[in-house]
């Protein structure tokens, strides 16, 4: 349907916003029933046939409209909260008694929130132009192919009037201070809506005289968007800060206000009616948002493995390394090949860490040493301090250890091809594999396992002959033991654990996606692990040790007897 | 030898793919597979080489041809179970559309390490160069990269070890000729049918003329059943319109 060649009736406009309600109802529908059936147990006895049942989802219609507005009400609850909290906060910095607490919480500041997030903040930055919906707007848009000179405008109509009434709370709040009527605050709400829409034309002016289609402008145009928003955040904390507030409601209730806000919305309306280039606002958003998803798409499946994306050195010398590896046969020529041919990509990591990690040292060493000569006050020893190095070795050692990267690389340079051929999964090649794997890992993480052996030996054990000057023969050489044992504990742990759970879970699926729950869980539980031993640096090393060890090594032995077991059967391709 | 299906059976969810299918197909022969999109092609495919565990029936080859069809086979022979195989994963080779390659290798690499793996399968075992000439692969490119080979390359490579190296008993085709060349096309063509005799290929293609060409029998999957197309019917000019009627009968099961 044309919108230039006659007026559209308001008819049209209506029938478009009860349209688009119904498709949107229909989508959360449909959504809802998918997210059942992807539940445990009970997904599998939800009919896919629902989806067809248009009786049958009618009850789920008004429930879903009553979640919708549950839910609107307490996302405005929750705002409201905020303008409370950030008006309190604001007063008590600024040492005003006047709204430093809920008991006196001032009005005036809570309006000069509301005034500056919902006037002029949410009006500039949340736009129904400026933010055409990608579930539902860019759907109905490009899939449906509605006509965005009808639909456009429809939805900014039906988005003010959705939001005044679901802003009328905001009135009755208003009104149980003695300083404001029930009428009070609805004109407030009423000149908050009507400044969204007068936002919503100065976008659509902004978008036709600033070529806002093109990707440059829009672009900058963006930044000054942010610039503003930001100064908009600030300026009520500026101005409770430097006790330079007004009264909001003088300005906001002044009938001169109302009367221009009432004109500004007037020629707004006109002009959100009459634009002319919805057409050209409504494709390239569509365009800027399908470019955006397969950007993401790409990124999604290359973050699982951005870090291996060139992994493969390309140019290697293959007839030497046929020349190097001709003694070799079987799977242990193949996993040496895959080594070689990603030596470089594993080098460059190795290398990286090992700096680090010794540059950590000479820092340790060169501040203790500053410190001998040039304190006054000795140090406490080693035995009187609380604080020791070794569990935060095993947090760091979580970041530093290569079985990510490695396994990453294992999955997309070599078992996404491999796994597709049957001599691949017999219970034999999967085990020798797994072997010559979890040695070339073992191999890889070496450097990380020597130096968090020396930093940890080195501070907990030789501190006070670093920082004391006290002699070597003070020291317990005995307490290097459990030492030793903890670090190559930490060592094997992390250096099995990628693979592991790579063998028994295999999470990737031939797209390169990741696709178990399972394995985010263990991943996220290993995390938690390694983040809570940055924290522990106070325990008693005693039973810290005690504990590391007899953990590992009974995770180790389970993980080889498990792999043993079953990784013939888990590690295929999804 | 005999490749025997017998009521197969496959679903999605509530989708039934396979319904209870049932056919035998012979060695010396190229089956053409014809189906539409979403036919269950592929899915009899997996179904045939263990890549999916299919709800009920069974699958078994014959490999001494002692009988014609698979209700006296599966009678002669004991199975424990209502839905089995007697057959061995590496029985069925399986050529993909996209070919899967280990990036990291060279061809000459892999190849190497396919026939050291697999020794004892392998009757004969020849040279790598002799294996690369066989499928008309340049020698030369077997010490580049497969990362840096072409579709056409890759696809000679999955081929040698499909068809040419272990020698499968049953060779599984699927769609095998996409983004071929003319030469190369014409190429693999000859090369099935000089393997043929020792073999059972079945190959699936959407494009007619290709079954036409290439195939001895050809069968129809759809709505859950094959159905064979009379091979004197193979080369008639009602062959097309015969096949496309068969494909537009309305689906009785859902």
């Amino acid at each position: 349907m044309s919108h230039t060649a006659t007026k559209t009736p308001a008819r049209t406009y209506f029938a478009m916003m009860l349209t688009s309600r119904k498709i949107s109802l229909s989508v959360t529908l449909n959504r809802f029933i998918f997210f059942l059936t992807r539940l445990p147990i009970i997904g599998k006895s939800i009919p896919t046939s629902l989806y067809g049942e248009y009786e049958s989802k009618l009850g789920l219609v008004i429930i879903a409209n009553i979640v919708r507005l549950l839910k609107r009400l307490l996302m405005k609850a929750l705002y409201l909260a905020l303008l409370f909290a950030s008006s309190m906060w604001a007063s008590e910095m600024s040492g005003s008694t006047e709204g430093a607490s809920l008991s006196s919480v001032s009005y005036n500041h809570v309006l000069l929130f509301f005034f500056f997030f919902s006037y002029i903040g949410a009006g500039m930055a949340y736009g129904k132009a400026m933010n055409l919906d990608a579930s539902l707007d860019l759907m109905l848009i490009d899939k449906l192919r509605v006509d965005s000179a009808i639909y456009i405008p429809a939805r900014i109509f039906e988005r003010k009037i959705i939001d005044f009434f679901a802003s009328i709370p905001y009135a009755f709040l208003l009104a149980t201070s003695p300083e404001y009527s029930i009428l009070d605050g609805f004109l407030i709400v009423l000149t908050m809506s009507m400044s969204k829409m007068t936002f919503e034309a100065l976008y659509l002016l902004f978008f036709k005289h600033f070529s806002l289609s093109q990707k440059r402008n829009r672009k900058f145009f963006n930044y000054v968007i942010l610039a503003v928003a930001i100064a908009v955040f600030v300026a009520p904390y500026v101005l409770i800060f430097t006790d330079k507030t007004f009264s909001v409601s003088a300005i906001v209730l002044h009938p001169i206000f109302i009367l221009g806000m009432s004109i500004a919305t007037v020629l707004s309306s006109l002009y959100v009616l009459n634009f002319r280039q919805y057409r050209e606002l409504a494709w390239s958003s569509v365009v800027n948002y399908n470019i955006a998803i397969e950007k993401n798409k790409k990124n999604k499946n290359e973050k699982n493995f951005a870090t291996i994306k060139n992994a493969i050195d390309q140019n290697a010398n293959t007839a030497e390394d046929q020349m190097l590896y001709s003694h070799l046969s079987g799977y242990a020529y193949f996993n040496r090949i895959f080594v070689r041919r990603h030596r470089k990509h594993f080098n460059k990591h190795m290398m990286l860490r090992a700096i680090g990690l010794a540059a950590a040292c000479l820092i340790y060493i060169g501040i203790t040493t500053f410190s001998r000569f040039f304190s006054n006050n000795p140090n406490t020893t080693v035995s009187e301090r609380d604080f020791h190095i070794l569990p935060l070795c095993f947090g760091v050692f979580y970041f530093l250890s290569l079985g990510r990267s490695a396994t990453a690389a294992m999955f997309r340079s070599c078992d996404s091809a491999m796994l597709t051929y049957p001599f691949y999964r017999e219970s034999k090649a999967v085990l020798s594999n797994f072997y010559h794997r979890f040695k070339t890992i073992l191999f890889y993480n070496l450097p990380t396992f020597i130096g968090i052996m020396v930093i940890s030996v080195g501070f907990d054990i030789f501190g006070n002959f670093f920082e004391r000057q006290t002699s070597l023969m003070s020291i317990n050489y005995i307490e290097l033991i459990p030492y030793i044992i903890s670090c190559t504990m930490i060592w094997i742990f992390f250096s099995f654990h990628d693979l592991f759970i790579y063998y028994i879970i295999q999470p990737y699926t031939s797209e390169l996606d990741v696709k178990s729950k399972i394995f985010s869980i263990v991943q996220g539980v290993v995390y938690y692990i390694s983040w809570m031993n940055l924290q522990m640096a106070n325990v008693n090393m005693t039973i810290y040790m005690s504990v590391l060890i007899v953990a590992t090594l009974l995770y180790f032995i389970i993980g080889l007897l498990c792999i043993n077991k079953f990784s013939a059967k888990t590690f295929r391709l999804r | 030898m005999r490749l025997h299906i017998h009521e197969l059976e496959h679903s999605f969810d509530s989708h039934t793919v396979l319904n209870k299918v049932s056919y035998t197909f012979e060695q010396g022969r190229i089956y053409g597979l014809l189906g539409r999109n979403g036919a269950g092609k592929t899915t009899l495919f997996n179904c045939l080489a263990s890549y999916l565990e299919f709800n009920s029936g069974r699958i078994a080859i014959d490999y001494n041809d002692t009988t014609k069809d698979a209700p006296s086979f599966f009678e002669s022979v004991a199975t424990s179970s209502d839905k089995s195989r007697n057959y061995k994963e590496s029985d069925i080779g399986f050529v993909f559309t996209q070919p899967h390659l280990p990036e990291f290798m060279t061809g000459r690499e892999f190849i190497k390490f396919f026939i050291e793996i697999n020794g004892g399968k392998i009757e004969n075992p020849k040279d790598v160069d002799e294996y690369f000439r066989m499928v008309a692969f340049n020698p030369a490119d077997g010490d580049r990269l497969i990362k840096g080979y072409s579709h056409g390359m890759m696809n000679k490579l999955q081929m040698l070890i499909s068809m040419h190296i272990l020698k499968p008993p049953v060779i599984l085709l699927d769609e095998p000729l996409t983004s071929f060349d003319v030469v190369a096309a014409l190429e693999v063509k000859n090369m099935i049918k000089s393997i043929k005799k020792d073999h059972i290929i079945i190959f699936s293609t959407h494009i007619l003329q290709l079954a036409q060409d290439l195939c001895d029998e050809i069968v129809v999957l759809h709505d859950g059943q094959l159905r064979p197309i009379p091979p004197e019917k193979i080369h008639s000019p009602e062959f097309e319109a015969e096949v496309i009627a068969l494909l537009q009968e309305p689906e009785s099961h859902a």
